[in-house]
């Protein structure tokens, strides 16, 4: 088992070095000169010569690549071209908004998908089971942000229940530590901000977990689904064990295996969809900040939110490989 | 009478293939069937929008700017007084179009890159599938990303960018097909027959990928509509003024309190597009699925 973690350990090296020559070489796929793109017509000659200087462009490409990587392992991901401020420090600002979204919304996703799941097998072709399912199929063909949209619209204008936009209320004073800012509320004891700051993620977590909730809910349903036509579930019932035994202990144990993969494999669509969710519920988060990047064709940004957001999602990766090593017995890997 | 009897016993010994069962399958579900009907009826929507939308997509009337959904323009207007429902019927050609090109483009080059890579094994076969594990290692939505960032904005640029996110899918597809046939007896007897390379992959290899194949492009096509709207949502797929599902949403969020139909009309097209080609992949995964043939 140590030896498995290991080695998935010492796969990611390569892996994350091969991220890092993707992300360096974007910028030199740009067809045309990049330093005119990024600059645009306001540009002048000496901020030309000063970006290229800045991004080291005069040096020989491998040079250029080891200059950067060693930059990166120090935490230099550079300058944003457009506002001056070092890279590193947008994203941290940023990307504790977008974990937190993120969190929320799967622990939400799994919640309601399994439940959805294991009543819908349990309960096969009812009412209840036909109206879950129909539901996760809409789920998977609506997009999120639309989705987003709706719920701002019914909840947040019409109803006014909820806000639908930011990170928290404007009027809430937060002493920021850490930038989690429901972490930060807590430590502080500022109860009001934790309350703003819950209340700003309800609506964007919800509608960041619609995807997942309908991966969940139809993954949980068919592996359910399996387990039941198993001959130890009959045994277990045959023996005269309740049935509410029967599914807690035997059909979850068993079940619930494979939904944790598809959870973890869940997580890239909610860092994917999390860039969308943050545009439609303006949350400053990395999404957004690469959005922007991108937009503003500010490079620096863009590799920096790129290299963190698809390094944490290999690393999530090889939690769920190892997690799931843990949690079924039967796998062996040698 | 002995005639009738012979009738019989050839109509009892006459074969069915996987691919007949399969689609007899299809069509008696009732839920691929109504997939089906909604794709044809959007792609009719596309082939005759000149014909069935009220007003052009892009003629603007300030006098009648924001007008809530009635008999003269039965999904409203927007800001530029555009009729909405003209736009989302000019819109699906759109819609379809990204669906249909970015899938082809990782139909072609996915099926070839696993064909090339399982067949012929060895660095290639290592090298391709190291870069497809390295596509796979972004999420779909940031692999875009990146690529777009490369390229630059534009609805062309959003259908090579989908397209691209998803070869990994159909190599590893391919490839996993390719590994299962090439060692069965019939590929080297084909082999020892005299067919070449080109032959065996077309005839034994690649028929046999057939069914992953086919379900992997329905659900791969609803997946980049609602990707390629989500690209131009952002503002980096369709530019206005295009009548696109995804840049109208984008717009109509600027005016959700007071003209909520810019901004819902859209994304109800959208949904009902991509829910088709779910209905139709989910029907078709069944239909292939021997375990559940009787």
């Amino acid at each position: 088992m140590l030896n498995y973690i290991l080695r998935r350990i010492l796969i990611l090296i390569p892996l994350l070095l091969a991220i890092s020559i993707v992300v360096f070489f974007m910028i030199h796929l740009i067809p045309g000169d990049p330093v005119q793109i990024m600059l645009g017509d306001k540009g002048s000659e000496e901020d030309a010569a000063r970006i290229r200087a800045e991004l080291g462009f005069d040096d020989p490409l491998h040079i250029q690549y080891f200059k950067f990587l060693s930059n990166l392992m120090k935490g230099d991901l550079g300058r944003s071209i457009r506002n001056r401020n070092p890279v590193i420090s947008e994203i941290q600002n940023s990307f504790p908004a977008t974990i937190e979204l993120t969190i929320l919304s799967m622990v939400f996703a799994s919640a309601i998908g399994i439940m959805a799941g294991i009543i819908s097998a349990i309960k096969q072709y009812s009412i209840i089971d036909n109206l879950t399912m129909i539901g996760a199929l809409l789920g998977i063909s609506m997009p999120v942000f639309w989705v987003g949209m709706m719920l701002m619209l019914v909840f947040g204008s019409e109803l006014g229940w909820l806000p639908i936009s930011g990170r928290i209320s404007r009027v809430t004073d937060l002493n920021v530590i850490t930038n989690f800012y429901i972490i930060d509320s807590i430590i502080t004891q500022n109860w009001a901000a934790l309350q703003s700051t819950l209340s700003h993620l309800v609506l964007p977590a919800v509608t960041l977990a619609t995807i997942p909730v309908a991966m969940i809910a139809r993954m949980t349903r068919s592996t359910t689904l399996e387990v039941l036509n198993q001959d130890y579930i009959r045994t277990a019932r045959a023996k005269g064990l309740p049935e509410k035994t029967v599914i807690m202990k035997h059909v979850l144990k068993n079940s619930l295996i494979p939904v944790v993969t598809i959870i973890g494999l869940q997580f890239g669509s909610f860092l994917g969809g999390a860039v969308l969710t943050e545009t439609v519920f303006a949350r400053a988060g990395v999404g957004r900040l690469l959005i922007n990047g991108i937009l503003g064709r500010d490079f620096p940004v863009i590799q920096g939110a790129v290299i963190v957001i698809a390094s944490f999602f290999v690393f999530i990766n090889l939690f769920v490989d190892i997690l799931y090593s843990f949690l079924d017995p039967r796998i062996h890997y040698s | 009478m002995a005639k009738n009897s012979k009738v019989d016993s050839e109509k009892k010994i006459k074969s069915e293939s996987l691919w007949t069962i399969s689609f007899k399958r299809l069509r008696k579900s009732r839920t691929a069937v109504l997939g089906i009907i909604i794709i044809i009826l959007f792609t009719l929507i596309a082939l005759f929008a000149p014909y069935i939308a009220p007003y052009d997509p892009l003629e603007q009337n300030f006098i009648k700017s924001f007008r809530a959904p009635s008999a003269e323009h039965y999904l409203g207007t927007d800001e530029f007084g555009r009729d909405i429902f003209s736009r989302i019927i000019y819109g699906s050609r759109i819609s379809l179009q990204i669906g249909f090109v970015a899938v082809f483009i990782s139909l072609v080059v996915g099926v070839s890159v696993g064909l090339a890579a399982g067949y012929y094994g060895g660095w290639i076969d290592m090298l391709v599938m190291r870069v497809m594990d390295l596509m796979l290692s972004f999420p779909y939505i940031l692999l875009a990303l990146v690529i777009m960032s490369i390229l630059g904005p534009g609805i062309y640029n959003a259908m090579i960018a989908i397209g691209i996110v998803y070869v990994p899918q159909y190599a590893r597809i391919v490839r996993s097909s390719v590994l299962s046939v090439k060692k069965k007896e019939y590929v080297l007897a084909a082999r020892a027959l005299g067919a070449n390379d080109f032959r065996i992959i077309l005839k034994h290899v690649f028929l046999n990928s057939m069914a992953p194949i086919i379900i992997q492009t329905t659900l791969s096509i609803g997946r980049a509509i609602i990707n390629a709207a989500g690209l131009s949502f952002l503002g980096l797929g369709a530019q206005p003024p295009t009548p696109e599902w995804g840049a109208m949403l984008s717009n109509g969020q600027n005016f959700l309190r007071n003209a909520p139909w810019i901004a819902t009309f859209p994304g109800i097209a959208v949904a009902l597009l991509v829910l088709g080609f779910n209905l139709v992949g989910d029907g078709f995964r069944d239909a292939f699925d021997p375990r559940l043939h009787k």
